[in-house]
C-alpha cells in the first residue's frame, strides 16, 4: 500500500468506528473528530445538532485549547477531558492522537446518561480511534 | 483607586504576527492557545483560540490585549471579542501580490459593530521591502480602508520589536476614546 492508500484506508476505518459508536446508543447525540488546529475529519449527529461542521471543529479546537491552558495554570497538570454540562446534554472533548496527527474528539450525550456513563463511551471511542492505525496499517 | 480597563483586539491573517505582538507587549505571562498545524501554513504552530495579554499604559489604566484568529471559521470568537472594544489593530502580512482579501472580511465584520473604535493597520513582514513597494502596499491598504469609509493610519510594524510594538499601542492611545 502506498501512503495515499493507507490514508484512505485509515480514514475509512475512523469513519466506520465513529458511525458504529454513534449507532450503538440512542442517547449519543453527536460525535465529531477534528484536528487540534480545527479541521474537520468526520462527524455523526442527530437532527437536534443543526451545526455547521467546520464551525463545530473550530469551536472544539478552541475550547480544548483554552481548557488545556486553564488546566496548566497548576504546575504539572495536563488536560485529559474537557466537560461541558447543560440541562439536557453532556459534552466531552478528548485529546485523541492518531499516529502523529493531534486530534480532538467531541462527544455529546443526552443527560439521561450520567456523566460517568457518557465519559466511559467517549473515552472508549477515543482509545479505539487512537489504536486504529495499528489495526489498519500493515507491519 | 479605580483602575480603568480597556479592550484592544488584534486581528489578522495566519502568520501576520498577532501572537508575537501580544507576547512582546504583555506584562503578564500571556495566555496562548497554539496547536500544531495539520496543514502547511509555513510554520509549525497556529493559534486556535485566543491570545491574551495585559499591559498597563498608566498606573491606573490597563489594556487587555486580545488576539483573534483570522480564519472566518473562528468568527464565533470575533463575536465575543468585538464587544466593548476600545481599539482595533489589523495586522496585515506584506503580500507582493497585494491580495488583502481577508482584511476585507474583517473590516466588514468589525466596522459594522462600532464606528468609535480606534483603528489602525500594521503592515508586518515588511522590514526588508524597498520604499517603492512599501508605498504601493500602503496605497492599496489605504484605499481599501477608504472604500469602507475608514480613514485610519497604516504603518509598518515588526511585532518582534518592543519599540515598534509600543508605537502601535501609543498610536491607538492617542486615537482612542476613553469614557470618563
Ligand atoms: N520577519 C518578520 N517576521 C515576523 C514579523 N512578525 C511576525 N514574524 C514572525 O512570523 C511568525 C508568525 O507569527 P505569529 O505571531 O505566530 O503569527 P499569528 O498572527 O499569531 O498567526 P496565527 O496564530 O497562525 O494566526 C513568527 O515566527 C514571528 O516571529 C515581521 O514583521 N517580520
Ligand atoms: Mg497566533
Amino acid at each position: 500500500m502506498n501512503q495515499q492508500e493507507i490514508k484512505e484506508k485509515l480514514k475509512g476505518a475512523l469513519q466506520a468506528a465513529i458511525k458504529d459508536e454513534f449507532k450503538s446508543n440512542s442517547e449519543i447525540l453527536m460525535i465529531s473528530l477534528c484536528t487540534t488546529d480545527g479541521f474537520h475529519i468526520h462527524s455523526e449527529r442527530t437532527d437536534a445538532f443543526d451545526l455547521e461542521e467546520t464551525k463545530m471543529s473550530a469551536m472544539s479546537s478552541t475550547l480544548f485549547s483554552l481548557s488545556k491552558a486553564c488546566a496548566e495554570i497548576q504546575k504539572g497538570n495536563t488536560l485529559n477531558i474537557a466537560t461541558v454540562e447543560t440541562e439536557n446534554t453532556h459534552f466531552f472533548f478528548l485529546k485523541t492522537d492518531i499516529l502523529n496527527l493531534n486530534c480532538v474528539l467531541s462527544f455529546a450525550v443526552h443527560s439521561k446518561l450520567s456523566l460517568a456513563q457518557g465519559r466511559f463511551h467517549a473515552k472508549r471511542l477515543s482509545e479505539k480511534l487512537g489504536n486504529l492505525p495499528k489495526e489498519v496499517i500493515p507491519g | 483607586m479605580n483602575e480603568q480597563y480597556l479592550k484592544l483586539a488584534i486581528v489578522g491573517q495566519v502568520g501576520a504576527g498577532k501572537t508575537t505582538l501580544i507576547k512582546t507587549l504583555s506584562q503578564i505571562d500571556p495566555l496562548q492557545t497554539e496547536a500544531k498545524a495539520s496543514q502547511d501554513i509555513g510554520k509549525e504552530f497556529t493559534t486556535v483560540g485566543i491570545d491574551y495579554g495585559r499591559i498597563n499604559l498608566e498606573e491606573d489604566l490597563a489594556v487587555g490585549l486580545y488576539g483573534v484568529p483570522g480564519q472566518s471559521r473562528f468568527s464565533f470568537i470575533w463575536d465575543t471579542v468585538s464587544k466593548g472594544l476600545w481599539g482595533l489593530v489589523f495586522l496585515v502580512k506584506y503580500d507582493p501580490q497585494a491580495h488583502y482579501e481577508e482584511l476585507k472580511e474583517f473590516l466588514a465584520f468589525f466596522l459594522t459593530k462600532d464606528k468609535n473604535v480606534a483603528c489602525l493597520v500594521g503592515l508586518t513582514h515588511s522590514e526588508n521591502i524597498d520604499q517603492k513597494n512599501l508605498i504601493k502596499a500602503f496605497d492599496t491598504l489605504q484605499s481599501l480602508m477608504s472604500s469602507h469609509k475608514m480613514n485610519v493610519p497604516v504603518f509598518p510594524v515588526d511585532p518582534r520589536s518592543k519599540d515598534s510594538s509600543r508605537l502601535i499601542l501609543n498610536t491607538i492611545n492617542t486615537l482612542g476614546v476613553r469614557e470618563a
